[in-house]
C-alpha cells in the first residue's frame, strides 16, 4: 500500500501517512511511527529511493518509487484485482473462468 | 517552531532504545522529529491551537520503544544479511592468504616437503624436538 501511496509521486513520511488515511477514507489509520521501519525496509530492498529536501525551512526526508519499485506496484496491483474478482465472484454465487 | 518539551522527550527515549549505527541512526531522529513537528501543527490547526497538540500527535505516533523495537528488528536483518553475503567472500580471502603463505614457506626452505596447505612457522621446522607433524612428509630434524 506504501508503494502504491507513492505511486502517484514523490512524499516524505508525514505526507505518506496522510495520503494513505485519506485514500482510505480513514479505514487505515496506522501506528504513524510503523510508517518508518516499513519505508526503510522498502528502500533497502530497492524499490524505494530517498534524499534529503528542504520545505520551509524544515528538512524532510523525500521517498519515491523506484524502477524496481514501479514494477512491483504493477505486479501487486494485477494479483490484487485477480484475487478481488476470485472474492467477488465467491460471494456472488458466480464461477468465474480459469486463466 | 521549535521543539515542545514532549516531543523532545519522545526522541530522547527513541534515541536511547536505538541499536543502530550513529549515521542511520541520526537520520531515523531527523525523519521522527519532522514528523512530529508537522504532525503537531496539523493538531493545533484542526483544534483551534488548544493544548496538548504535542501530546496528540504523539499518541497518534506511538510509542517510543515500539518504534525502536521494529527499527532494531530492521537493523538485525540487515546485519544478518550482510554476514550471509560476505560469508563467501571472506573463506575464499582466508584460502588465498592461507595458499600464499604456503607458497612463502615452500620458497624460503627449498629443502623441505610439504604436503599440506598449512603454513609451519619456521621455528617448528627447526625444532630440536622434531616432532612429526602429520602434515609434513619430510624434514630434516637437526641433530640434538
Amino acid at each position: 500500500m506504501l508503494l502504491a501511496v507513492l505511486s502517484d509521486g514523490p512524499l516524505h513520511g508525514y505526507g505518506v501517512t496522510e495520503e494513505l488515511r485519506r485514500r482510505s477514507g480513514g479505514e487505515f489509520d496506522l501506528a504513524e511511527g510503523t510508517i518508518y521501519p516499513a519505508l526503510h525496509r522498502l528502500e533497502s530492498s530497492g524499490l524505494l529511493v530517498s534524499r534529503w529536501e528542504v520545505v520551509a525551512g524544515r528538512r524532510r526526508r523525500v521517498y519515491a518509487l523506484s524502477n524496481s519499485g514501479r514494477r512491483a506496484v504493477e505486479d501487486r496491483r494485477t494479483s490484487w484485482q485477480m484475487f478481488r474478482s476470485a472474492v467477488d465472484a465467491v460471494f456472488a454465487g458466480e464461477a468465474l473462468e480459469a486463466g | 517552531m521549535s521543539t515542545p518539551d514532549p516531543i523532545d522527550a519522545y526522541l530522547r527515549e527513541l534515541r536511547r532504545q536505538l541499536r543502530a549505527p550513529r549515521g542511520p541512526r541520526r537520520r531515523i531522529l531527523a525523519e521522527v522529529r519532522t514528523h512530529l513537528l508537522e504532525a503537531t501543527e496539523a493538531e493545533q490547526r484542526g483544534n483551534n491551537e488548544q493544548p496538548g497538540a504535542a501530546e496528540r500527535a504523539l499518541a497518534r505516533f506511538g510509542r517510543a520503544s515500539d518504534t525502536a523495537r521494529q527499527f532494531n528488528r530492521l537493523a538485525r536483518h540487515r546485519r544478518r544479511v550482510l554476514r550471509r553475503a560476505l560469508l563467501p567472500w571472506a573463506a575464499a580471502v582466508m584460502l588465498l592468504m592461507t595458499s600464499l603463505a604456503t607458497a612463502t614457506v615452500w620458497a624460503s626452505h627449498p629443502g623441505t616437503t610439504m604436503r599440506s596447505h598449512t603454513h609451519m612457522p619456521e621455528h617448528h621446522l627447526q625444532s630440536r624436538h622434531c616432532t612429526k607433524h602429520p602434515a609434513i612428509v619430510a624434514h630434516k630434524c637437526p641433530a640434538r
